[in-house]
């Protein structure tokens, strides 16, 4: 820990030189001075254990603000301008003391990635649609609609055995689902396409 | 009687017990000294599972300059500071655990079969016992600070740990992006020319959630079938 030095008038630890650092003590030491900030501006003797009441309210004022923001962008069309205004929200998500709720936190992740997601897909960056729904899949947020958006993606980005089997997957958990349905006809069809193939 | 089982006196000296009584326990020591190296040494020569722990490594850097009696008050790491690092430590703490406790029942059934020999599921077993005695340490620690802080102490750290985990994900979804867009070679400039003209062709997306998609190309798909 010789490459370490803490600064007492800024309550933080830094590196000595600029020299290369192993970036996971990098990751460490920096997580560690957002907490100490974040322990600091609370004000209280030790971090209080998280609950509804003490979440930070205010800053759910705004997080709510910059997503009726993105979606009003979306209905009128301004698709840039909604994705940016999504990721400020996450942005502001992430800028929450890391002792607040975590559950809370996750339910307000997940609008903002569903509603960036299809966003994404209207600007085409297919990629960041992926990323975004196949987080949102990974934090178990296992619905038919988020199996949609991903097959979706997929199929855009020319993985059509991937799209096939989200479909499916979605399929499996709402099999009446008719636009499910209609993608998967489609995504078949391609990929017989692809194989020289028809019915 | 006498004259058929005559009896032997035979003169002991008083140290003879003594001697044997020296001779015997300095065997014992010999041997567990002999054997707690022994041990020791295959000890220090398991591999740990996990990599360096920087959370505690940065903890016990700062706890040394607050503990330090010829350090000057205002150079030493403020209270806050040093349960921050604590909370830390405690986070990887319990990050750790629930990957031990994740791999817990693999390990066990693996070892079961005979998948894995004596000396990978020893190396399990030491890493489970030294996440206790660091779990332990901490709450000493812990109590160190503030009485009663250990109660409250793992729930906060265990919500540090998942919204931390969380942030990690998130930020790691740009370069996530780029590794992607390598794999399915699919550049941003390609997909201005090249994707976005076949995308063109197929019929952009209409619906909110992508879902308008699907109604729209699978009129136009059955349009087409008709045709």
């Amino acid at each position: 820990m010789d490459i370490l030095t803490y600064v007492p008038q800024d309550k933080k630890l830094v590196f000595q030189d600029d020299g290369p650092v192993d970036p996971k003590l990098k990751l460490d030491v920096d997580q560690l001075n957002t907490l100490i900030a974040e322990i600091i501006a609370n004000g209280s003797d030790v971090p209080p254990i998280a609950t509804p009441q003490n979440f930070n309210t205010d800053l759910s004022k705004v997080v709510k603000r910059l997503y009726e923001g993105g979606v009003n962008a979306f209905k009128k069309e301004k698709y840039d301008d909604s994705v940016k205004q999504f990721s400020i929200g996450i942005e502001m998500i992430c800028r929450r003391h890391k002792f607040e709720a975590f559950q809370i936190c996750l339910q307000e992740l997940s609008m903002f990635l569903m509603s960036r997601s299809d966003a994404n897909l209207k600007t085409k960056d297919y990629v960041a649609a992926f990323n975004d729904v196949d987080m949102l899949i990974s934090m178990q947020m296992v619905t038919p609609d988020n199996f949609l958006r991903r097959g979706v993606a997929n199929f855009f980005l020319g993985n059509y055995e991937d799209a096939r089997a989200d479909y499916q997957r979605g399929l499996a958990l709402s099999p009446g689902n008719q636009r499910l349905q209609a993608e998967l006809e489609i995504c078949l069809d391609k990929i017989l396409e692809e194989n020289g193939d028809y019915l | 009687m006498d004259e058929e089982n005559p009896q032997s006196q035979i003169n002991i000296s008083v140290f003879t017990p003594i001697i044997y009584l020296c001779i015997l326990l300095s065997c014992f020591i010999a041997f567990s000294v002999i054997y707690r190296r022994r041990r020791v040494n295959n000890l220090a020569k398991v591999v740990p599972i996990f990599e360096e722990n920087h959370s505690a490594n940065v903890y016990a850097f700062l706890n040394s300059q607050y503990s330090d009696p010829e350090l000057p008050k205002d150079q030493k790491p403020h209270e806050k500071v040093m349960k921050a690092a604590l909370l830390r430590r405690g986070v990887e703490a319990i990050r750790r655990s629930l990957r031990l406790k994740e791999a817990e029942p693999v390990y066990k059934t693996l070892y079961q079969d005979g998948l894995i020999g004596d000396d990978v599921f020893q190396q399990f077993n030491i890493q489970l016992k030294l996440q206790e005695l660091e779990i332990n340490e901490i709450v000493q620690q812990c109590e160190s600070f503030k009485k009663n802080w250990a109660q409250s102490f793992f729930k906060v750290a265990q919500e540090i740990c998942f919204n931390e985990a969380l942030r990690r994900r998130l930020y790691s979804m740009s370069e996530r992006k780029v590794d992607l867009s390598e794999v399915w070679e699919y550049y941003a400039d390609k997909s201005e020319t090249e994707v976005a003209k076949k995308i063109d062709s197929i019929e952009p997306p209409s619906g909110a959630s992508g879902v308008e998609v699907s109604s729209s190309k699978a009129k136009k798909n059955k349009n087409k079938k008709k045709a």
